[in-house]
């Protein structure tokens, strides 16, 4: 059973190919790529077209919101396992059909994030408030510039500035 | 000559830049599609942008903490941060060159339907591609439409958020067009001008000759000479000498190159050995007029090997000259 046309069925389905060689590009990867996609579809089929003004764009805004999400829970579980590891002790050497993280993965994991808290206490304090209500309450350029008194464009030039010294730790 | 955006600027910079321009709620399709451009325009990026990815989840790990750290710092007034205003767009030069040859080809047609722009940071991107001698070259274009490039040909890419623009310097090429109503897709040859929306076809250009084939879709061809036509799918126009012909035809011949072989039907033999030049790296020459009409398919190979094909199948007789060969027809009877 098919669902029901809309503008946002009829943007993906043309797009398909495109999306997924920009996902490929962005994520390095195609069977991630292809995941993305398919996951794209699957969100998009919920939603009710008329609530999207610009399709093609909410198409590649999505897509990037389920490359994140998916990078979010793979190193969640990492990180997770490293906190809990802190506090419970390594135990048993790892189980190797279990699949957890292993120990060099955990060290890793705590290195990066003491990394990203190394660079963060860096920020001048108003980068680091615009970059705290933008990237981790999730408010618009729009709701931060209102909230701190400051005009958009400043707010844009505090995040490009944040988010460059993040990029340059490196992957 | 190329001209990606940010490309000027290091890696981690211009990634922290897309990121901006994109988390914007009015960012466009044409934006994303100018950040795969920069993706792909070097492995730095694809890393620089994966690191900020990687960065970005690790600070949400760590927000509690970021969170406690904002808290501690004293609430004075915003401190006057001033950094550098780099303008966001890449310098117009490129762009003014080439609105200026395109009001060119406009020039002696009704149309107006290239204007200098008003917006003095018009973001046009600009790349040029060449196939090697050897074999042909794929192009996949950031809106998703394919340019696949035969032996030695080159095109110059424009695009821009409101129009694609492909010149076809020399050679041939296969466009299959990604649809979008909003940005037509327009390939320059000389005086012509292809303009399409959504579909397949075939141009080929010979110095002043050009051949544009429509395998799927529709596309409008305008002229210096001629009125504008427009081409269906199984039509074909030819340009020559200031005259626009258009007849039936087989796009898959047009098009067969592209699976590795040539088709001709009823062709003069003059057309065959052109083409056929097209894949040889010595010159191919034809002796004895162009009576003969050759009807067949060649597979793309050595050029030995081709015209032993052509010997095989058709009246003609191959001799090696001082240079390359030479193709003498059949006087016609």
């Amino acid at each position: 059973m098919s669902p029901p046309s809309s503008p946002l069925i009829d943007a993906y389905l043309a797009r398909r190919p495109a999306l997924v060689r920009f996902f490929a590009a962005r994520t390095r990867s195609d069977a991630e790529a292809e995941d993305i996609v398919q996951e794209l579809f699957v969100r998009i089929a919920k939603v009710p077209a008329e609530t999207v003004e610009n399709p093609a764009a909410y198409l590649y805004r999505l897509g990037s919101n389920i490359h994140l999400d998916r990078l979010r829970s793979a190193r969640r579980s990492v990180a997770r396992d490293a906190a809990y590891q802190e506090t419970m002790g390594d135990g048993d050497a790892a189980d190797p059909i279990s699949a957890e993280p292993s120990p060099e993965a955990r060290w890793t994991a705590r290195r990066r994030l003491a990394e990203v808290m190394a660079v963060v206490e860096t920020f001048p304090p108003q980068r680091l408030r615009v970059f705290t209500r933008h990237k981790l309450d999730g408010r618009s350029y729009a709701e931060v510039a209102a909230e701190l008194g400051i005009s958009k464009s400043a707010v844009e030039k505090h995040m490009m500035a944040a988010l460059r010294q993040l990029a340059e730790l490196g992957s | 000559m190329t001209e990606v955006p940010f490309s000027d600027l290091a890696p981690a910079e211009a990634a922290a830049r897309w990121r901006v321009r994109l988390d914007d709620p009015d960012a466009t399709e044409a934006d994303w599609l100018a950040y795969e451009t920069w993706l792909t325009a070097a492995p730095e990026h694809q890393q620089a942008s994966a690191a900020l990815d990687s960065a970005l989840i690790d600070a949400e790990l760590a927000a509690d903490q970021i969170r406690s750290l904002d808290a501690r710092v004293p609430d004075a007034s915003p401190e006057a941060e001033r950094g550098t205003v780099v303008p966001l767009r890449p310098k117009r030069p490129r762009a003014a060159a080439w609105w200026g040859a395109a009001a060119a080809i406009a020039a002696g047609t009704a149309f107006l339907m290239l204007r200098p722009p008003l917006d003095p940071t018009l973001r046009v991107t600009t790349r040029t591609y060449e196939a090697p001698a050897t074999r042909d070259e794929t192009i996949r274009l950031a809106d998703g439409s394919q340019i696949r490039l035969n032996r030695r040909a080159a095109v110059e890419v424009a695009q821009s958020p409101a129009r694609r623009a492909v010149t076809l310097l020399r050679g041939e090429a296969a466009f299959t067009v990604a649809h979008d109503a909003a940005r037509p897709f327009e390939v320059l040859a000389g005086d012509a001008r292809v303009v399409d929306v959504g579909t397949e076809f075939n141009v080929a250009r010979d110095g002043h000759k050009l051949v544009v084939t429509v395998r799927s879709g529709v596309v409008d061809l305008h002229t210096r000479a001629a009125a504008p036509k427009t081409l269906r799918a199984g039509m074909q126009a030819r340009v020559e000498r200031g005259t626009v012909r258009v007849a039936a035809a087989d796009p898959d011949a047009a098009l067969a190159w592209t699976e590795g072989h040539l088709v001709f039907r009823d062709a003069p033999m003059s057309e065959v050995v052109s083409d056929l030049n097209r894949y040889s790296d010595r010159p191919i020459r034809l002796e004895g007029g162009d009576a003969s009409r050759f009807s067949g398919v060649l597979m793309i190979d050595e050029t030995d090997r081709m015209l032993d094909q052509l010997q095989q199948v058709s009246s003609v007789r191959v001799a090696k000259s001082r240079d390359g060969f030479v193709v003498k027809a059949a006087p016609a009877r």
